[in-house]
């Protein structure tokens, strides 16, 4: 197949579809530099290779070998989806960018753009079962299309060059192009009418909607065109969100630990015949209050986002943790300088936590989210450091009690 | 309808239509994922609810006539703070192999 984009020097090897990245986490500008953008489909579709779990065989088009994709979900597919909501680097559960045949697509088949994280092909894919399409998935580095479109990635630039790499100039001239409405962050549809001579529509916000839109003659609802961030889409960010701040966990049994043994004299080391027992209530009773913190930031919030008081993310928050504050204040009955400490750290870190959820909320605009930190940042900052000052204060006094023998 | 619309205090602020360029053609309500922008009675782009605008720039790049200006960006304390850390412009990281930050968009 001619390659009408200019050469890259080093070009990626036609087997490497889903090459893991490698690169050392604080080296996203050199991984950028380093890596030239693939200029053509980074998937040899004519290889005798095995197919992918989610393809059922080959298509030969005017313009070489692809695949035909499966359009029911397989047991693996849905596995993708449970760790896509699970793991950190979930930019790696992807599919190769180039284009694809669902069902019987011919010279003026719809072509359906998408991104080239698997729960986004995925979800297009089943929302056409029963039809014929092709499916043009641009290169993402992994990301969804919102996001994506976001950072230009699932871009008109991107857009023209997979039209052109993948042969679909040859394959389907005149066929229509259907966007996903969330990527027009990223891709102008008159633009690419204008580039392409082709027909561009815009299609509903969510796959699942694509039939009710192509039965009705792509006349799209106003619910269609709508974002929705309901209790279910923001529950299933939890988990993530859960597993990615397990170290936050852990971290705040540091500052508990150390009060802990700061409770007895003659520590450090814990005096022989210390109560260990009784320490680790000590070390627990504190930890409660920052990990009930971190509970309220990653998992009420998100879930009583709606109907929390106040309007600003690390308000709310705040708010959060100052009610789990009260609740933990009543069971722990710790002296003062630990109660201070506990409610400060656990309302700054719901608070920090409910900011953070900005970008996982669907409704922020980052004027508006920066507006916000300037102000909040610096009250969560000093809330935290506070929380340790007092614990620090706690320690020292049951150090000085201890070096001069009164309690 | 089923969808009840979030609105966050600060949002949409550098959204603007010009109305004498506006050809009623559509293609920004079409792209709004909040219906922040809708059609006045004369078919031309207003500013339906300022608040629901997330400022993603959707409508500015689907306006043919350049009718709509809004300054653009992903509204992620997370990004921002990175690009504070790293001194560039807001930058979450998400796909970029580097896994820095907490989960985001």
């Amino acid at each position: 197949m001619p390659d009408p984009e200019p050469r890259s020097p080093r070009k990626p090897s036609p087997l490497e579809p889903l090459r893991p990245f490698t690169a050392r986490r604080d080296s996203g500008l050199e991984l950028r530099a380093a890596q030239p953008e693939p200029t053509e489909a980074d998937f040899d579709h004519s290889s005798e290779a095995p197919l992918p779990h989610w393809a059922e065989g080959r298509v030969d088009t005017v313009a070489g070998r692809t695949l035909r994709v499966k359009s029911a979900p397989g047991l693996r597919d849905r596995l993708d989806l449970v760790r896509s909501r699970l793991v950190r680097r979930r930019e790696r559960i992807r599919v190769a960018p180039g284009l694809y045949a669902l069902g019987n697509p011919g010279t003026g088949t719809p072509v359906f753009v998408t991104a080239n994280y698997k729960p986004s092909f995925d979800a297009l894919r089943f929302a056409l079962s029963h039809r014929d399409a092709w499916l043009l998935v641009l290169d993402t580095k992994g990301v969804n299309v919102w996001c994506a479109a976001g950072k230009g990635r699932f871009g008109d630039a991107e857009l023209l060059r997979r039209l052109r790499a993948s042969g679909l100039e040859r394959i389907a001239p005149r066929a229509d192009l259907v966007l996903p409405q969330l990527g027009a962050t990223g891709v102008g549809a008159w633009k690419i009418a204008k580039a392409t001579g082709r027909r561009v529509r815009v299609g509903p916000v969510r796959a699942a909607d694509l039939g009710a839109w192509l039965d009705s003659g792509c006349v799209a609802t106003a619910a269609m065109r709508r974002v929705r961030f309901g209790l279910r889409e923001r529950a299933v960010l939890i988990p993530r969100e859960i597993v990615a701040r397990s170290g936050a966990f852990a971290l705040a049994l540091l500052p508990a630990i150390a009060f802990a043994w700061s409770a007895k004299p003659g520590i450090p080391p814990v005096a022989p015949g210390a109560n260990l027992a009784a320490l680790a209530a000590r070390a627990f009773a504190w930890w409660a209050a920052p990990a009930g913190g971190l509970f309220m930031g990653l998992v009420a919030f998100p879930l009583a986002l709606p109907v929390i008081p106040f309007r600003h993310f690390s308000a709310k928050g705040a708010l959060l943790g100052a009610a789990w504050t009260a609740a933990w204040l009543a069971a722990a009955r710790l002296p003062p300088l630990e109660s201070i400490s506990g409610a400060l750290a656990a309302t700054s870190v719901a608070s920090y936590l409910a900011v953070n959820f900005t970008g996982s909320s669907t409704c922020t605009s980052q004027d508006a989210v920066k507006r916000e930190l300037r102000i909040a940042l610096p009250l969560q900052a000093a809330g935290a450091v506070l929380a340790l000052l007092a614990l620090a204060a706690r320690m020292a006094l049951a150090l000085a009690g201890a070096a001069g023998g009164a309690p | 309808m089923k969808t009840r619309s979030f609105t966050y205090p600060g949002n949409g602020r550098s959204l603007a239509v010009d109305a004498a360029r506006c050809r009623a053609c559509g293609a920004c309500f079409e792209v709004c994922p909040h219906a922040a922008i809708e059609p006045g009675p004369d078919g031309v782009a207003r500013v339906a609810e300022r608040e629901a605008c997330m400022e993603c720039g959707a409508c500015a790049r689907a306006c043919p006539f350049g009718a709509i200006s809004v300054e653009a960006g992903v509204g992620c304390a997370a990004a921002i703070l990175s690009g504070l850390r790293r001194g560039t412009a807001p930058d979450c990281g998400c796909g970029d192999g580097c896994g820095d930050g907490p989960p985001c968009c």
